[in-house]
């Protein structure tokens, strides 16, 4: 899978090459199915760059930096927590600090829809979340899907509506009927943005952990399992066990280390040593 | 290999379970190999405790993720020097280390007043002579250090001095093998050696050469013993890990995922009357 990348200012003005520009997703919707994978280590995000995932989405954490680095070519955006940034001026503090470190898009999930508009006027792309949001749960009796019954749809439209007036250029849509999502996808110019919503949206997000069968949770219904991490994982550490027993039991019979691992001493030197100690 | 564990209090008052106390590995010189590694992830971590390791030691970053992956082997905590200006900041770093659970210090290339200071309050700490080499300009760069009696003698002096203010091991890296033996027989201190032979009171590796894997050179240095190759199955990991990013890539692309298993569907009744509600709105 050859990719083409383009040469691109970011928003904190450094030059570099990208798969895509904000713009260039704004005019796929509709035309080519998009992939959004959630990486929270420099391996996976390596690892999505070089299989041709579209977008990366990841957490402003301390490996950040790190990941942005390893898959420097790919749209990334990146998490900017609302809780601890609880004002619009605290929000868009933190919002720049993730830009300087090379975001190409910010996730304003749980974001105060206000904080949201005052972004755009910084015209910094966005992306937002609707459906089944976990920290929102409470408000809807729990985890479950969202948007079964035409009300509750409706409810569902007018948040995506709301969402695109404040000038998002995406939306993750999570835990949503797939007709109700397909019909929605036609009427918002938002790119649609699927967890567990269907085929009908204009990109398809899964977390790496789940891709790779690494969770360590019950598996989801809405993701497909590709690899067994879990097991592999399991494997190496029980080699990485392995290794440390042979090292301890060769150190206690005295098998390690040998005259090849040790640094020698010329007979005079040592002699004059001995004498040094023979007399202190 | 069964691991009998005792009951201790940390540093920091908690009650818990490890390996050994700093008493029960001084009581050990001359009289057991003992064997430590130094662990970079929870992962080592918890392969040398389930190993029999007898001691760990990590730096600052993933103290707690390490200490909880390996709660019940003697563990050491290096501080780098650069990051504290003053005995002042050192200890109040050292206290907060204490209260994550770390049974000793290392005081690699720390000032000797910051070292005396440390004492005062009876933290257990291991110092580092030798090849140090964040010191190693002093020493004329990567090589050996005691290959002549001047030098060697230098090293007993340091032993010395850090034995004097109490530390209960010094990690001896890369001195010949026949001057720690001497020395070991001459200081209450347990030697750790790194490179420096197999008569010091404990043997010392990094997880990373015993395991084979390299991320800032390639190659396994001489003192090291190399168990398994996990440069090549970090390289597999990768592939595997590619390998499906692509196949999720594709299956979206031909639309093969997600299939009618991992979605949900609103009924046809409700679904037209979603339809209908929208058009008002």
């Amino acid at each position: 899978m050859k990719k083409k990348y383009k040469r691109v200012f970011s928003i904190n003005n450094d030059l570099g090459l990208r798969n895509y520009t904000v713009r260039d997703i704004i005019n796929l919707k509709g035309k080519q199915k998009l992939t959004q994978v959630r990486v929270t280590t420099v391996e996976e995000a390596a690892a999505a760059e070089e299989a041709g995932i579209d977008l990366l989405l990841t957490g402003p954490g301390k490996d950040f930096p790190n990941i942005r680095k390893a898959a420097s070519k790919t749209f990334m955006t990146v998490g900017v927590p609302f809780i601890e940034n609880p004002s619009k001026r605290e929000a868009t503090k933190k919002a720049f600090e993730i830009i300087e470190a090379g975001a190409d898009s910010l996730m304003c999930q749980n974001w105060n829809l206000e904080w949201m508009a005052h972004l755009s006027k910084f015209r910094i792309p966005f992306q937002s979340h609707v459906g089944f949001i976990p920290r929102r749960t409470t408000w809807i009796g729990g985890i479950r899907s969202f948007g079964k019954t035409a009300n509750e749809a409706a409810e569902l439209f007018r948040d995506i509506k709301d969402i695109e007036k404040t000038g998002a250029w995406g939306i993750e849509v999570e835990l949503v009927p797939e007709n109700i999502l397909e019909v929605i996808t036609k009427h918002t110019s938002l790119v649609t943005i699927s967890i567990g919503s269907g085929i009908a949206a204009d990109a398809q997000f899964l977390f790496a952990e789940d891709i790779l069968g690494q969770s360590k949770i019950s598996f989801p219904r809405h993701a497909k399992k590709y690899k067994n991490f879990d097991k592999i994982l399991s494997d190496i550490q029980k080699e990485r066990i392995d290794a440390f027993k042979k090292y301890k039991i060769e150190v206690q019979k005295n098998k390690f280390p040998t005259k090849k691992h040790t640094i020698s001493i010329k007979k005079i030197e040592l002699n004059k040593f001995r004498k040094f100690l023979q007399q202190h | 290999m069964k691991n009998k564990f005792k009951k201790v209090y940390s540093l920091a008052h908690q009650a818990g379970y490890r390996n050994y106390t700093v008493k029960d590995l001084i009581n050990l010189k001359g009289k057991k190999k003992l064997t430590q590694i130094n662990v970079v992830s929870p992962e080592e971590a918890a392969a040398a405790e389930a190993a029999g390791i007898d001691m760990i030691i990590c730096g600052v970053d993933k103290l707690k993720e390490i200490r909880d992956a390996a709660p019940n082997t003697f563990l050491t905590c290096g501080i780098k020097y650069t990051e504290h200006a003053s005995k002042e900041s050192m200890m109040k770093k050292v206290f907060e280390l204490l209260e994550v659970g770390v049974d000793s210090i290392h005081t690699n290339s720390w000032n000797i007043n910051f070292i005396k200071y440390l004492s005062e309050f009876n933290i257990p700490f291991q110092g580092h002579v030798g090849f140090v080499p964040m010191k190693s300009t002093w020493t004329g760069g990567v090589k050996p250090v005691g290959k002549n009696s001047a030098e060697a003698i230098k090293v007993y002096h340091d032993i010395k001095e850090l034995e004097k203010i109490g530390a209960w091991a010094i990690e001896v890296e890369c001195v010949p093998e026949d001057i720690l033996k001497e020395i070991t027989k001459e200081t209450k201190a347990l030697t750790i050696s790194i490179g420096s032979g197999r008569y010091a009171d404990i043997q010392f590796l990094f997880g990373e050469d015993i395991l084979g894997y390299h991320f800032n050179s390639t190659a396994t240095p001489r003192h090291a013993k190399k168990y398994k190759d996990f440069n090549k199955t970090f390289e597999k990991l990768q592939k595997d890990r590619i390998q499906a990013f692509k196949e999720y890539q594709n299956d979206v692309v031909s639309k093969k995922f997600p299939s009618k298993n991992n979605v949900i569907f609103a009924e046809k009744k409700e679904l037209e009357k979603f339809k209908k509600l929208i058009k008002k709105l």
